[in-house]
């Protein structure tokens, strides 16, 4: 295995390899940046570059251009409360209110340092698990996919603090949502009314462009004024090495979170989403000041950060091991490698160990790297959040159409992403929570369907769930997740009777 | 008098005739678009990809291929879009067949009809296996025969009306076995997956994207619906003598919107040849594991009437 | 007439009661018994989270208890909800605006249009700030996207072909 690491460093660390890496690393950044564009996008668009070129020189491309898509989506999300990506929406929670104390420095350094971190960690992991790779993709099957999507499902209500019922009703809404279009347990249509667009359903990124985005953007401009609500913008240079100090020190949830997002990005179906919103809930849970979550705590932006460039690495197994997708960005990977002859499957890390590694030291490389990139050029984005509102909104606006058009040059896209906008709107307004019904739209479908057909291979036994041990494993795991909430509300209310009983009458 | 109205006359005659003409022989003189009605990195995409830079270099008057992808509703939106164009030849299709069949056979509307299609060529084909977990006790046809006597066979498939269920109903059918298809896997490869967990006794599944498999002995073969036995140990459905069963395959093709001049179905049905026929394209289709199987414009439309015959065969099972 | 606060909440709760009864009824009629398990089960788990919700927000001791342990009511923020529905109104309708004239004429037509019309009517810009500020917006996203990435721009129900 060293051999093949050395014979991997050796392919990439030539000009054209180094080349493509920044090209790619660029690349990420911006399509990451944009809502409606992201690493799935991006990679289509580049894989027909790579065509003549050589193999290593195309995983170069590919480890940029995944390695930075995420902390491109992040920054939007801390400076405009606007994930670029669907992964970043939980960098939003704490990001964006620390843009609006006047620290977005801070909070980007944190988050670009959480992501290289949970970058290596997530490689490290890949590494270490190619061996087992096989023995645990094979050994989740659906009705361990429905445990999977409840324990997410859950995690993110839980998450909603001061707005579970709320929470609860967005979610709700959001699963309603993900059960339009056509169903494929029970081949029947539901809820299109005819509207052949309808057929593949309520669309993911054109909503979370409208719900967050668009959103944001009307907010901000019946507000008006600027992104930064206080007059401590004083802070924006000294912010970003503050932010990298800030996530060394809090190393635990470091490592927590990219513990998280290699396990769940391995798990193919399931997705990087879910792994940021899981590292978020699960940093809030265990953390001492749960209520400063929301506020402006950085530790959720270094939980979730930690997540997402992690699940990159642990998506690579079941492709790399397998061909089987972990992600929408990794099923074009995949292509691109069957158009170099690269032919993903047990054989493939035995014939190409030179290929593979290099593909693995470009993403590692391409995490710090994007990171960087990203920070040098932190201070002129921080600035973002001084201009006028009612420049950024217009501006904003038309790029999410493009966005939102662009995705798949579908006219039906724009218009999702329009109302939910308005939709969008009225959500902030009257404080229903959107990131769950985002997450339900997300899970929605993949829970149904894994229910239906783990009832059908056990012949409608409802015991599957509790013998298979990895899915009682997660049951276990959710009721815990709903638990805590419960525990600590009687414990808090303990307390507080206790000190009434002690203070003087 | 005269003299100048047969003047006029000629001098209009040519100018239309001049007029007519450069259309027709200077086809293509702009891009050419080649939609995808499915999301990149498939096998659909792949194939578009892998071609479209030979296609360029043996069109006339070096035009570029443009790839669009345009997925949704299982491939009939970028199918439709592309019917209702306008047929000159500038946007052109790969399609699923029988895959875009069989929605219309169990009565789905859809917005082509591929009787009036215009038919460029083929780029690929692809047999079917029939297969059963590597680790599983079924080794031969036999055994599963025996297996499917005593136990309703549970398969995966992806979706009433798509392809993959479509086949499996298809040749359940025809082995007259008793079937309980579970559905809502997202796609081929979370059905090879799903067979190699054991979550089904068996599974019917592409030929070209299984090899892999069957190499590492993660799945295994029972037999195959190509003419020839292309993996080692795998029997033809033929030499089981289940004759119905040989030559259901799922087939790529190119097409056009129906009303296409045949002067350009000609020119772009050349093109295709010649592009597949290009040693350096040959050479990088069997790099990625991707060989084409060329038939011309009207073979194709040969292969497809055979098999909507044979599907229209089996209407009543693809309707349950 | 102006709701409070609390009344709108309680507004709000309603509609999406509403919303949850009518997919309720909805779902019933789906044909296929698999295919209603699921939808049944949500909506029917809304109208109860939106009745819940409906309780927490009324004055009572019943919904202030709710309201405590779910954290219905707690948190009547006033953000935005005394803002004068004239002016949301006004944004929302821009957002329409920008949609129809970039659904219609395009995005390289539409976007220009929306930025203008929202910085001179809307932020009160001077029509040379506005146009400065439609001109460059369309330029970075032409460049961006045409150039560089090669994407089509929407050409426009009207000069589609």
């Amino acid at each position: 295995m060293l051999n093949g690491l050395i014979q991997g460093l050796h392919l990439i660390l030539t000009v054209h390899g180094i080349g493509m890496l920044a090209l790619g690393v660029v690349v990420g950044l911006v399509f990451g940046a944009i809502p409606g564009l992201g690493g799935t996008t991006a990679m289509a668009l580049f894989i027909p570059l790579t065509y003549g070129m050589q193999s290593q020189d195309a995983m170069a491309l590919a480890g940029g251009i995944m390695g930075a898509v995420a902390f491109g989506g992040t920054i939007t999300a801390i400076l405009l409360n606007t994930p670029g990506t669907p992964m970043s929406a939980a960098t939003c929670f704490d990001g964006y209110p620390l843009a609006q104390q006047g620290k977005a420095g801070m909070a980007i350094g944190a988050a670009g340092m959480s992501s290289s971190l949970g970058g290596l960690f997530g490689v490290v992991i890949l590494v270490a698990v190619m061996p087992i790779a096989r023995a645990l993709v094979l050994s989740f099957g659906p009705a361990e996919f429905f445990m999977m999507a409840l324990l997410g499902l859950v995690s993110i209500a839980a998450s909603t603090g001061g707005m579970f019922l709320r929470g609860l009703i967005s979610g709700a809404a959001g699963l309603m949502m993900a059960y339009v279009g056509y169903d494929s347990v029970s081949g029947g249509i539901r809820y299109t009314l005819g509207i052949d667009y309808l057929w593949d359903g309520i669309p993911l990124v054109p909503t979370l462009i409208g719900l967050f985005a668009i959103a944001e953007m009307i907010k901000l401009s019946i507000i008006g004024g600027r992104v930064v609500r206080t007059k401590e913008f004083g802070e924006r240079i000294v912010g970003v090495r503050e932010g990298i100090r800030a996530t060394f020190r809090n190393w635990p949830t470091v490592l927590r979170g990219s513990a998280i997002g290699s396990v769940i990005g391995a798990i193919p179906g399931v997705g990087g989403t879910v792994a940021s919103f899981i590292a978020y809930s699960v940093t809030m849970q265990v953390s001492k000041h749960p209520d400063r979550f929301g506020k402006g705590e950085i530790q959720g932006v270094i939980g979730p950060e930690s997540a997402i460039n992690a699940k990159d690495g642990g998506a690579l197994i079941p492709t790399l091991a397998f061909g089987i997708p972990g992600s929408a960005e990794m099923a074009v990977f995949l292509g691109m490698l069957v158009l170099h002859g690269l032919e993903p499957g047990p054989l493939l890390l035995i014939e190409h160990q030179g290929e593979m590694f290099s593909l693995i030291v470009a993403l590692t490389i391409s995490c710090v790297f994007a990171t960087i990139l990203g920070l040098s050029v932190t201070r002129w984005l921080s600035l973002i959040t001084l201009v006028d509102v009612h420049i950024l909104v217009p501006a904003v606006i038309s790029v999410s159409l493009v966005g939102a058009y662009a995705l798949n040059n579908k006219l039906g896209d724009v218009i999702i992403a329009a109302v939910m906008g308005l939709l969008g709107y009225q959500m902030i307004k009257y404080n229903f929570p959107r990131v769950t019904m985002v997450i339900a739209l997300v899970l929605g479908d993949l829970a149904e369907r894994s229910f239906h057909q783990a009832m059908q291979l056990s012949d409608g036994h409802w015991t599957v769930f509790i013998t298979r041990p990895i899915s009682a494993t997660l049951l276990v795991l959710i009721l815990i997740s709903l638990a805590i909430p419960v525990v600590r509300f009687l414990l808090a209310r303990r307390q507080s009777i206790a000190a009434k009983k002690g203070s003087p009458g | 008098m005269f003299a100048r109205l047969k003047i006029g006359t000629a001098a209009a005659i040519v100018a239309l005739a001049g007029m007519m003409t450069p259309a027709m022989a200077s086809f293509p003189d702009k891009d050419i678009t080649l939609v995808v009605p499915f999301s990149p990195g498939g096998g659909f995409d792949t194939y578009a990809r892998l071609i479209a830079p030979y296609l360029e270099k043996h069109l006339p008057n070096k035009v570029h291929v443009v790839i669009r992808n345009e997925p949704g509703a299982g491939g009939r939106k970028g199918l439709a879009d592309v019917y209702r164009s306008k047929p000159d030849g500038y946007k052109i299709v790969i399609v699923n067949v029988p895959g875009a069949m069989v929605p219309p056979i169990i009565g789905r509307k859809v917005g082509y009809d591929l009787q009036k299609i215009t038919w460029i060529a083929r780029v690929s084909d692809d047999a079917y296996l029939l297969c059963v977990p590597g680790k599983s006790s079924i080794k031969t046809f036999a055994d599963f025969k025996a297996y499917a006597a005593k136990h309703k066979v549970k398969m995966p498939s992806t979706g009433a009306g798509s392809t993959a269920d479509a086949m499996a109903k298809v040749i359940l059918g025809v082995l007259g076995i008793n079937g309980d298809i579970v559905t809502g896997y997202k796609g081929t490869k979370e059905m090879t997956l799903a067979l190699m967990r054991g979550d089904t006794p068996a599974g019917i599944l592409p030929q070209q994207s299984t090899r892999k498999y069957i190499q590492a002995g993660d799945i295994r073969a029972l037999l195959t619906t190509d003419d020839v036995s292309v993996y080692k140990g795998v029997p033809t459905a033929k030499s089981l003598g289940l004759e119905d069963l040989n030559g259901l395959y799922i087939h790529r093709l190119i097409a056009a919107p129906p009303g296409t001049p045949p002067s350009i179905q000609e020119i772009l049905s050349d093109a295709f040849m010649a592009a597949m026929a290009d040693p350096a394209a040959k050479a990088a289709a069997a790099k990625a594991h991707r060989p084409f199987a060329p038939l011309s414009g009207k073979q194709a439309e040969a292969a497809v009437k055979k098999q909507l015959a044979l599907f229209l065969r089996f209407k009543d099972e693809l309707k349950k | 007439m102006t709701l409070s606060p609390r009344q709108q909440n309680i507004a709000v709760a309603f509609i999406v009661l509403g919303f949850f009864v009518m997919m309720f009824a909805w779902s019933g009629q789906i044909r296929d018994v698999r295919g209603r398990e699921f939808p049944l089960l949500v909506s029917g788990a809304g109208i109860v989270l939106a009745v819940l919700d409906v309780i927490a927000h009324t004055d009572t001791g019943v919904g202030r208890r709710i309201g405590l342990i779910l954290s219905g009511s707690a948190h009547i923020t006033d953000d935005g909800l005394t803002v004068g529905i004239g002016r949301e109104l006004t944004v929302m309708l821009w957002i329409v605006v920008a949609t129809a004239l970039m659904v219609l004429f395009g995005l390289v037509a539409g976007i220009p249009l929306f930025v203008f019309g929202y910085s001179s009517l809307y932020a009160r810009r001077t029509l040379r700030q506005s146009a400065i500020a439609a001109i460059a917006t369309i330029f970075a996203i032409w460049i961006g996207f045409e150039l560089l990435l090669n994407y089509q721009l929407y050409p426009g129900l009207l000069f589609a072909n």
